[in-house]
């Protein structure tokens, strides 16, 4: 650990390199902007479409969404949910994306026989990566504001924190499962899926409150949930304390996933080491 | 107190084992503990090995591919944990003390991969560099030193999916060397490269030995090996049968010169008369004919005798050179497998 704080300049400078690495590689990518484009689109347009057609003709029926979301403003709050969904999905997935990078470019071995921790390499290019893919987040987010026309009440320092902090618990989940990414070579996908699974309980196109209690009790330990509480509080409702909570919250979830994913990666790590899958695909 | 290793890269007893795998058939063998689902005798791919390699000593380790060369490269960088023996890189153990294994050697792997193709030359070394913990100032002065001696200055700025084969393998050569380490573990540096290319790479790497750094090359050239190499370990199957300077191994190996023929006609009879005599025999060519190679004690007159021998059976020696004995001869002896060309058990 004295290690760690005795070399954190240099730490830092290649983490921001490694970043800026994978940041510059996405973009010089054709398949990253036309799947970045489409996806983010094809995505998050139908379910807008989906919540105005459920509001009814002439919105007769968005006073019972106004019910159990607290707020009217249907189309706000279903637009900041997918964007939030797609956005978080593809972050959480970055570090485990950054590993089957470093794989396939053939890269890998020489890269974590350099000087810089081998988890610090990883959760540097994801943090590029999920720089890049923000920027579709927030392309898509305009596209939906500008066909949509919904109105916005946004806290701005609130949003920066939300999007600061749950930045930090996407890539902290990300790093929690790229161990057993590198160790169980099948994991990639299973952990794809289970991020999928977790926007049902995460209320992404529908409030919350619609779930079971048990279900909604399961939801507020994933992160996902408190970015799409935080944005919505900070974007839709501008309730900058509900959005300041959500922060705290996705802190202390960064802090907590962080260290159990730093154990992991390290345990695991080592046993792929010892079985030769290091470099396996 | 700064420790200071008699020996750059020391191993004793490495050995590492696989576990075979197969085919999975069954989803729930995703899950299990051992993802590739092992059966059978592991596969064992370096067996006690023990190696010495001194400052200023550009040691080759040479054998055939599966020898077990790259995967002890793997092990002494710190990518693969032995599954017995230890490994110590400037005094410093692979499994215990990986980071500082890992800030004291340059690796660079077989083939043109190991950089981003999507990243120019300059940007490539400029984030290796940074991985290495270089400062900004040191980076640019290596960097433009190296892409000047590796003949890449002109094409720096390009991305490196633009480049030929052998100026990858260059500029792979100058991330190894950007940040100064005192081990370098080279696999194969000059597998992809031209003649030309491949002359100066072994130029640079004896001067690096030179400079006192300790040089690990793996290579299954003989000729690379005799050339650059203050010492040679045959590694076949895994294990370390023979170590030393090429003319010791080959004086150690008790050989004698050689005859190199090419033969046609009863090739059968050929096989028959030659019989002990033959170190190794070639594939057959268009035209029928064969290339082969015999010990021959008494120079020509062993030429002669065999001449007139195969010869009385219908044999007809269209080529013949009498050689002394090489690396490769004591190679051959030393495993039963001849390294450059088809193999084949003699």
């Amino acid at each position: 650990m004295s290690d760690l704080w005795r070399r954190a300049p240099a730490h830092a400078a290649a983490f921001v390199a490694v970043a800026a690495k994978a940041w510059r590689m996405q973009w010089r990518e054709g398949w990253f902007w036309q799947i970045g484009v489409l996806a983010s689109l094809t995505l998050t347009v139908p379910v807008v479409l989906s919540a105005r057609a459920l509001a009814g003709p002439d919105e007769q029926q968005a006073a019972r969404f106004a019910a159990v979301a607290g707020t009217e403003n249907y189309l706000a709050f279903a637009a900041i949910g997918i964007v939030v969904f797609t956005w978080v999905l593809t972050t959480m997935q970055s570090v485990s994306i950054a590993l089957a990078m470093e794989r396939h470019f053939g890269t890998l071995g020489v890269a974590w026989a350099s000087l810089t921790p081998r988890i610090l390499l990883l959760a540097g290019d994801a943090t590029g990566r999920a720089l890049a893919q923000s920027l579709f987040g927030i392309g898509s987010f305009a596209t939906l504001l500008a066909l949509f026309r919904f109105e916005l009440s946004i806290a701005p320092l609130a949003l920066v924190l939300v999007l600061l902090t749950g930045s930090a618990a996407s890539i902290s989940v990300g790093v929690v499962l790229v161990g057993f990414v590198i160790r169980y070579r099948d994991a990639g996908m299973l952990a794809a899926s289970l991020l999928m699974a977790s926007a049902t309980l995460a209320g992404i196109a529908y409030p919350t409150s619609v779930l079971p209690e048990w279900a909604q009790a399961v939801g507020h330990a994933l992160p996902l949930t408190w970015i799409a509480r935080g944005l919505r509080a900070a974007v839709v409702f501008g309730d900058a304390p509900q959005a300041y909570l959500a922060s705290a919250v996705l802190l202390g979830m960064t802090l907590g996933l962080g260290a159990v994913g730093w154990r992991l990666f390290a345990r695991l790590e080592r046993a792929a080491r010892r079985h030769g899958l290091l470099e396996a695909f | 107190m700064e420790r200071e290793p008699t020996h750059l890269i020391e191993t004793q007893g490495l050995t590492k084992h696989f576990e075979p795998r197969v085919p999975r058939s069954r989803p729930w063998e995703i899950i299990r503990r051992r993802a590739p689902r092992a059966s059978g005798e592991p596969i064992v791919a370096v067996r006690d090995l023990n190696l010495r390699i001194p400052a200023g000593e550009c040691y080759g380790l040479l054998g055939p591919n599966g020898a077990g060369k790259t995967t002890t490269v793997k092990m002494l960088s710190t990518l693969l944990e032995p599954t017995s023996g230890a490994a110590l890189v400037c005094g410093y153990d692979t499994v215990r003390q990986g980071a500082d294994v890992r800030g004291s050697i340059g690796v660079m792997f077989a083939g043109e991969r190991g950089l981003y193709w999507r990243l120019t030359g300059r940007e490539n070394l400029e984030l290796f560099g940074r991985m290495e913990y270089m400062t900004g100032s040191a980076i640019r002065e290596r960097t433009r030193r190296l892409l000047d001696h590796l003949g890449l200055a002109d094409r720096a700025d390009q991305l490196v999916e633009t480049y030929s084969t052998g100026m990858k393998q260059r500029l792979n050569l100058a991330r190894t060397l950007l940040h100064d380490p005192p081990v370098l573990m080279l696999d194969e540096p000059t597998a992809a490269l031209d003649p030309a290319a491949a002359r100066g790479t072994r130029r640079l790497i004896r001067e690096l030995s030179g400079e006192g750094k300790a040089v690990l090359l793996t290579t299954h050239s003989m000729h690379e090996a005799e050339e650059i190499c203050d010492r040679v370990g045959i590694i076949h199957r895994g294990a370390l049968v023979a170590e030393g300077a090429s003319r010791e191994l080959i004086r150690e190996a008790g050989l004698e010169p050689r005859l190199e023929l090419r033969l046609s006609g009863n090739l059968q009879a050929a096989r028959t008369v030659l019989g002990e005599l033959a170190l190794w025999w070639g594939d057959a060519a268009d035209d029928g004919s064969i290339e082969a190679a015999v010990r021959a004690a008494d120079g020509w007159r062993t030429a002669h005798a065999l001449d007139e021998r195969l010869r009385a059976d219908g044999v007809t020696i269209d080529d013949a050179r009498l050689r002394d004995a090489t690396l490769e001869d004591a190679f051959i002896k030393l495993t039963g497998v001849r390294l450059e060309g088809p193999f084949e058990r003699v």
